[in-house]
């Protein structure tokens, strides 16, 4: 299965934060739901916000932050508490 | 279901559905081994429990809501897990404390204590990963549901999901 190609808004934030948090689509949770955890939790405005949810959707995953290692382990830990499917990697691994 | 109306979040419920989301939540706070909810909890687990597993669960619902941090990287996925999944799990059996707390106001039409929605939106979501993983939904199932005695959990998953969205509808800006 090849997998689309993981875009994110701001390339530069991402040159000087090696590492990224990744959300995966799973068919459980609502599109509504999932754009409201990413306004909520990371302040992104409705029209990013609705633009990642449907990359998950859509491309099977989505860059949702990038920034340092601890950083990323805290919102993994979110996105795991608002029980979505988050995983964390070094930006080039994924 | 929820609506909005002015700045308050009301919730109407009626009795069955009263009884069936505290029918689900103690089903959760189980699984999520509510201490409250186990009678015969061993003390010393509970010590131990302070440390975390290390392994992703073997229970899929479990898997489902405490998954693995680092693909393909076992150590610090044991890592993680040792160190947010007991804060996680507290989390969860908290908020379904709240949710079957509210509860009792029910049936009727309610508002909700606006600090209280939190605790609704992350426990019947919850609840919908729970049922969701246990009928194996997957996007093609979503489609047809072969086997007929999970009927009548999909009709359930069907009224949790209506009543998520009407919850984020009405809190939404």
């Amino acid at each position: 299965m090849s997998i689309a190609p993981v875009e994110v808004a701001d390339v530069q934030t991402r040159v000087n934060n090696p590492w990224i948090t990744v959300v995966w689509n799973d068919p459980i949770n609502l599109m509504s739901y999932v754009t409201y955890v990413f306004q909520t939790y990371f302040g992104y405005d409705k029209t990013k916000a609705e633009t990642l949810m449907l990359d998950v959707h859509n491309k099977g995953r989505a860059v949702v932050s990038a920034g340092s290692r601890e950083e990323m382990e805290r919102d993994v830990t979110a996105m795991h508490s608002f029980g979505l499917w988050a995983t964390m990697a070094k930006d080039g691994d994924v | 279901m929820f609506r909005r109306s002015g700045t308050e979040v009301l919730l109407d419920l009626e009795e069955i559905e009263v009884e069936l989301l505290n029918s689900l939540i103690g089903q959760i706070l189980e699984l999520l081994h509510d201490p409250e909810e186990e009678e015969h909890s061993d003390p010393l687990a509970k010590l131990v429990g302070l440390n975390g597993p290390t392994v992703i669960s073997s229970d899929p619902v479990l898997a489902r809501l405490f998954p693995d941090a680092y693909p393909d990287d076992e150590t610090n996925s044991a890592d993680f897990r040792r160190f947010t999944q007991p804060d996680l799990q507290r989390q969860k059996i908290f908020n379904a404390h709240i949710v079957r707390n509210d509860l009792l106001a029910f049936p009727g039409e309610h508002e909700l204590d606006p600090a209280n929605i939190n605790a609704w939106l992350l426990t019947i979501n919850d609840l919908r990963l729970a049922l969701g993983t246990r009928i194996g939904l997957d996007h093609e199932t979503q489609a047809q549901l072969s086997d007929e005695s999970l009927t009548p959990i999909f009709g359930i998953y069907d009224w949790l999901s209506g009543v998520q969205s009407s919850l984020v509808e009405s809190i939404e800006q």
